[in-house]
């Protein structure tokens, strides 16, 4: 809890990078035996690399790789930083790189073990992203990636920072992504995740339709203590930041007093009435289900806080994938930055103030986790 | 700025070796190698290759994958050892699970694809267990822990950097008491994948051999439990001794490769010590990463040589016992630590012969009586992850 | 150009995805490691598999690699050695 009610800060963000489709569902191929054929997914089209490195060192880089060192190489180039020892990666992803699993286990599989793909199997290695970034970036720091399913991405921020409140580190990379998969889109599919009619995402606004889009992207963010001197390089401050586990009490509805409670716990934490909070941008997908959770706990909420409540979804940017919520957490810290709502986020209420100052990113998971970070101009 | 120690109330370890600390020591002191046949999956190519393979008797509960299985008997084990169980509800609310994990439920994944491509057709159920989480989220579920969770694959030194996270924790406050350890087992993805890479002997590791061919892989799981040395006594617990310190670092040099000047593995050792208030003379032992490969060996050689300068302490890889038990082996050889403090007798490097002309100091042939009150253990990863710990005797 | 040497550059290029290299543009008596191309110790790896699969040539020691692979002229005249050996046994 903050001193004297004065605001406080977790931590300092000096840069983001940003990777995501171009906000178009194209059709992703399945693998055969499992259902259909093909499903609508978001997909990054063209991987963009970061212009100065080299052909030869990313010619082996897979896709998750690409994604990560991107989003990771565009955040340094904002936060004006140099790398080194006092520089830490912190990643987080869900899945790692599946397409290179897939493909070493496949080719391991119909050609009995011989004729390996053994740089597929370096790159299948969870870590092999962060490792990418730490080669390519030159970060000699602590490097570790998270890999706790859809909070992946906010383990590794509060690690982050953990390790500068401690002192360990003076800046640290955080880096969220997750890649498009045949294998895991066409398992979520017997799950009914996603929707089989042929209509772009409007999350809490969508009516009548089960299922969503996957996606895939990457988000990264250089941290550093707050209250240093950052020479022009600022782009947000995280205030507060907490990942709520799943109820001991397992069940399908969302428990909204529960919810109402925790995001109030965030404003406390961050010394701020709710009430400043310019817009909630949220995790909602275009499920029936998925957004009927996110409509009810938001309505409670904005209701307990007097004046209306801004609100808006990104998932129409990205699809849904386990670590979409750097793509939210980047979009609020643009938000902030620029003191405005993009045209993209079309606010489903808008927000009651003309400058945006203060935005809530809040996320529920199907396994029961949510997290929450407010992030402040 | 001198951390507290964290105080190490409880262990458990599965290995090739058995389970629990007490096996584990006497196979440490009988010398007795856990490498064998691999027996849980079929390979064509690799089959001959000596793995450690957790013995055939531990019993896989019906419908677990054999990583949740693992960890959830060594979370267990530790948490009895440390007296959890006894601890009010209240208590077990503010303790954390962090888990070191790299292969998760692959080798249930595996499974599936072989029947998906081969057959046509395979129960997606099978991918239930898949992701690394899974083995976190049932340890705690199941023991009924409530703090924070968390897993990291941090490759071969996930298990090191899992219980440096878990002692971040305590030492900001966030939580009371944590479990953290790592788990994986043997998987045909890293059979095939690190025999691609020709680091795998095929007659069993020899670290820091001058015939040396390469790693030996194996499987396991080994769990601490930490808490501030204020809760431990407050408590009454048992400690079996302190994580006096600890460092983690990046080579940055190369995916699999590491830096051949030791480097990065130098800063891990370096920082460690630093924390725990030590100087590189009051280190008794160092339980090596100590792979068997050319360059790992090497490198951490060259690290060594350079923090301890003439004055190197007694050095042993204790890989030949388990195999390279990847997220585990961190986890394990923390065990070995303890294990060597608590017994005052430094295990063996098992497998030497002739030590590498290039490696400037003579680990330990045979186990040893030993003064142990510092101990080092070096954790080093694919991606060029560092982890170092220091543990200090408990008095 | 000998074939075998420019039949190894084509397959070094399609292995590697090494865009924008052509195979007369690889030197047979440059480095193929370090310098020049800039292959690592992954590349070699890669090549090991290609010698495999395309020449039925098995190599289980990586310092058996890196001298085969010191250059175009060197891996030709590697493997024309043990299809030779191949041949007399």
């Amino acid at each position: 809890m903050p001193v004297d009610g004065a605001p406080s800060a977790l931590v300092t963000i000096r840069g983001v990078g940003l990777v995501r489709p171009d906000g178009i569902a194209s059709p992703l191929s399945l693998p055969a035996g499992i259902g259909a054929a093909e499903c609508l997914a978001y997909q990054c089209k063209r991987l963009p690399i970061v212009e100065c490195l080299p052909p030869v060192a990313v010619r082996r880089l897979d896709r998750l790789q690409l994604l990560m060192l991107t989003a990771a190489g565009l955040a340094v180039r904002d936060a004006g930083i140099q790398a080194g020892p006092s520089v830490g990666v912190f990643a987080g992803t869900a899945l790692g790189s599946l397409g290179a699993t897939v493909e070493f286990l496949e080719n391991m599989i119909c050609l009995d073990e011989r004729e390996p793909k053994p740089a597929k199997f370096i790159n299948s290695v969870h870590n092999a992203a962060a490792s990418a970034i730490a080669i390519q970036l030159g970060c000699k720091g602590s490097n570790h990636t998270v890999t706790h399913d859809c909070v992946s991405l906010e383990m590794a921020f509060r690690r982050a920072a953990v390790a500068l409140e401690a002192g360990r580190l003076e800046h640290t990379i955080v880096v969220g992504g997750d890649e498009l998969n045949g294998y895991f889109v066409a398992a979520t599919q017997q799950l009914g995740w996603w929707r089989t009619v042929s209509q772009p995402l409007s999350p809490l606004e969508d009516t009548g339709i089960w299922g969503s889009l996957p996606g895939e992207g990457a988000a990264a963010f250089v941290l550093e203590k707050p209250g240093r001197p950052t020479d022009g390089h600022r782009a947000a401050v995280i205030r507060s930041m907490q990942i709520g586990p799943p109820s001991a009490r397992d069940s399908p509805a969302v428990d909204v007093d529960r919810q109402c409670r925790f995001l109030q716990d965030v404003c406390d934490e961050a010394g701020v009435s709710p009430a400043e909070i310019d817009l909630m941008l949220v995790g909602a997908n275009g499920d029936e289900l998925v957004d009927a959770r996110y409509r009810s706990v938001t309505e409670a909420f904005s209701a307990r806080v007097v004046g209306p409540m801004g609100l808006g979804c990104f998932k129409q940017l990205c699809g849904e994938f386990c670590t979409a919520s750097g793509i939210g957490l980047a979009t609020a810290v643009e938000m902030v930055r620029s003191g405005r709502v993009p045209a993209k986020i079309r606010p489903i209420v808008p927000p009651c103030r003309p400058a945006i100052s203060n935005v809530l990113v809040y996320n529920i998971y199907p396994n029961g986790y949510h997290s929450a970070f407010w992030v402040s101009g | 700025m001198r951390q507290d120690p964290i105080a190490v109330t409880g262990m458990g370890v599965i290995s090739a070796l058995g389970r629990g600390p007490d096996d584990t020591f006497t196979a440490l002191q009988a010398q007795r190698t856990g490498l064998g046949p691999l027996s849980i999956f079929s390979s064509a190519r690799w089959g001959h290759i000596p793995v450690g393979q957790v013995p055939s008797h531990f019993h896989i509960p019906s419908g677990d994958s054999r990583s949740m299985a693992l960890a959830c008997a060594g979370a267990r084990d530790a948490c009895l050892n440390a007296g959890l169980d006894e601890l009010p509800s209240a208590e077990r609310e503010k303790t954390a699970v962090v888990l070191g994990a790299c292969t998760g439920g692959m080798l249930e994944s595996e499974e599936f694809l072989r029947e998906l491509l081969q057959v046509g057709q395979s129960d997606i159920r099978r991918l239930r267990h898949h992701t690394c989480a899974n083995a976190t989220e049932s340890v705690a579920r199941r023991l009924g822990l409530n703090g924070q969770r968390l897993t990291v694959s941090d490759a071969c030194a996930s298990g090191a950097t899992a219980i440096t996270m878990a002692c971040e924790m305590i030492a900001s406050g966030e939580e009371s008491v944590a479990l953290a350890g790592g788990v994986d087992t043997l998987t045909r993805l890293t059979l095939n994948g690190f025999c691609s890479l020709l680091v795998v002997a095929d007659d069993g590791c020899r670290p820091f051999d001058a015939q040396r061919k390469g790693m030996s892989l194996g499987e396991g799981a080994a769990f601490l439990t930490l808490e501030s040395r204020r809760h431990a006594l407050a408590r009454g617990a048992r400690i079996h001794g302190y994580v006096a310190g600890w460092a983690c670092s990046c080579d940055a040099y190369h995916p699999t490769a590491p830096d051949p000047s030791g480097d990065g593995a130098f800063r891990a050792m370096q920082g460690a010590l630093a924390m725990a208030g030590r100087q590189p003379g009051d280190v008794n032992y160092v339980n090596a990463h100590g792979t068997g490969t050319i360059d790992n060996d090497l490198a951490e050689a060259a690290a060594i040589r350079r923090l301890f300068g003439e004055r190197v302490p007694m050095v042993s890889s204790t890989k030949r016992f388990f195999g390279h038990a990847l997220a585990a082996a961190g986890a394990i050889e923390a065990v070995v630590c303890l294990l060597a403090m608590r017994h005052q007798a430094v295990p063996a490097n098992l497998g030497l012969r002739q030590v590498d002309e290039r490696v400037a100091f003579r680990p330990v042939v045979a186990p040893s009586p030993a003064s142990v009150d510092v101990a080092m253990s070096n954790s080093f990863g694919f991606g060029g992850t560092n982890c170092c710990l220091v543990f200090s005797r408990a008095t | 150009m000998d074939p075998l040497i420019e039949q190894l550059a084509r397959h070094i290029i399609q292995v590697l995805r090494l865009e924008n290299v052509v195979p007369d543009a690889i030197d047979p008596v440059a480095p193929l490691f370090g310098a020049g191309l800039g292959l690592d110790s992954i590349d070699a790896l890669e090549l090991i598999v290609m010698l495999e699969k395309e020449y039925q040539i098995q190599i289980t020691d990586i310092e058996v690699g890196r001298k085969a692979f010191a250059s175009l002229n060197a891996l030709a005249a590697f493997i024309r050695e043990r299809q030779r050996c191949a041949k007399t046994q």
